[in-house]
């Protein structure tokens, strides 16, 4: 492969998922900078070896990379156990957050107490922009799972934030979910 | 399989009017800005060209004063005592000895 070849090969990669592997990383570990930082190391290792994922056809290769980037986290995580702990997550640390209202607050906090594979999934919904069958494809799992979890995930923060109404309708989206899965 | 406009219709039909709006603007503060995916985009193809241009193999430093002749002799130590050079490097234990002497034997 050339070098013109490779660049733009990197470039499609980088402009189709640096998004959505950060909302990925962002998910999994609440941390923005951490999440920035496995970011580079996916798309460094993207670049080393984009010979073999230019043989990869083009409909794996976000599976391909997002491989690579649960095994960074499985890194990261090995790196992390042998440090001492740093501090509880803060999903509100975003440089681009802004100020956000104490009900933004309230959300995040809420957020960062969902179990770290249903974070994962809504980070990559909300903050990636990935559908439910992208994120399937991302993680190797049925796009009917992934919506059942965001529907989970709605569901205990619906719960945690306390409204009733809220909770209903989680409820009734959960249903929704699993009637799309029958079809 | 549900389309991205079907998604997208499901949320904004009002589904879960409060939740899934906040869900948004929370996914829209936590996204990768465009500016910051072009700067991280930079230092990771920085990076890329430092790696490729870099030596490969382990970093050598300068031998501190003494190390050579200490490690020398206990090399010829081992050496004589089992002819064997894998066991004498394993028993060097300062990596840039075993790199030292490794990169010797590749040449």
């Amino acid at each position: 492969m050339g070098r013109e070849g490779v660049a733009a090969l990197f470039d499609r990669l980088y402009a189709e998922h640096a998004r959505g592997v950060h909302a990925f990383f962002l998910g999994r570990t609440g941390d923005p900078a951490v999440a920035d930082e496995l970011l580079q190391e996916a798309f460094l290792r993207a670049w080393q070896r984009l010979a073999d994922v230019q043989a990869i056809p083009e409909e794996r290769q976000r599976y391909w990379l997002y491989r690579v980037a649960r095994n960074l986290l499985t890194d990261h995580y090995r790196r992390r156990a042998a440090r001492p702990e740093v501090g509880p997550l803060d999903m509100s640390a975003a440089p681009e957050s802004g100020l956000p209202s104490a009900q933004a607050l309230d959300l995040e906090a809420a957020i960062a107490h969902l179990p770290e594979e249903l974070r994962a999934v809504l980070a990559m919904r909300y903050a990636g922009g990935l559908t439910s069958a992208e994120i399937g494809e991302a993680l190797g799992c049925p796009a009917g799972t992934v919506r059942y979890r965001l529907a989970e995930a709605r569901q205990r923060l619906a719960e945690m934030l306390g409204d009733g109404r809220l909770h209903g309708e989680a409820a009734y989206v959960e249903e929704e979910a699993l009637v799309h899965d029958q079809h | 399989m549900i389309s991205t406009e079907h998604e997208a219709q499901r949320g904004n039909e009002g589904t879960l009017p409060g939740l899934e709006a906040q869900l948004t603007a929370w996914g829209a503060r936590q996204a990768l800005s465009v500016e910051r995916a072009a700067a991280l985009r930079g230092a990771i193809l920085s990076e890329a060209a430092r790696l490729e241009t870099a030596p490969s193999g382990p970093e050598v430093a300068p031998w501190p004063e003494g190390w050579w002749a200490r490690y020398a002799a206990e090399l010829r130590l081992v050496l004589q005592r089992s002819l064997n050079l894998d066991a004498a490097l394993a028993a060097c234990r300062p990596e840039r000895l075993r790199a030292a002497v490794g990169g010797l034997a590749q040449a």
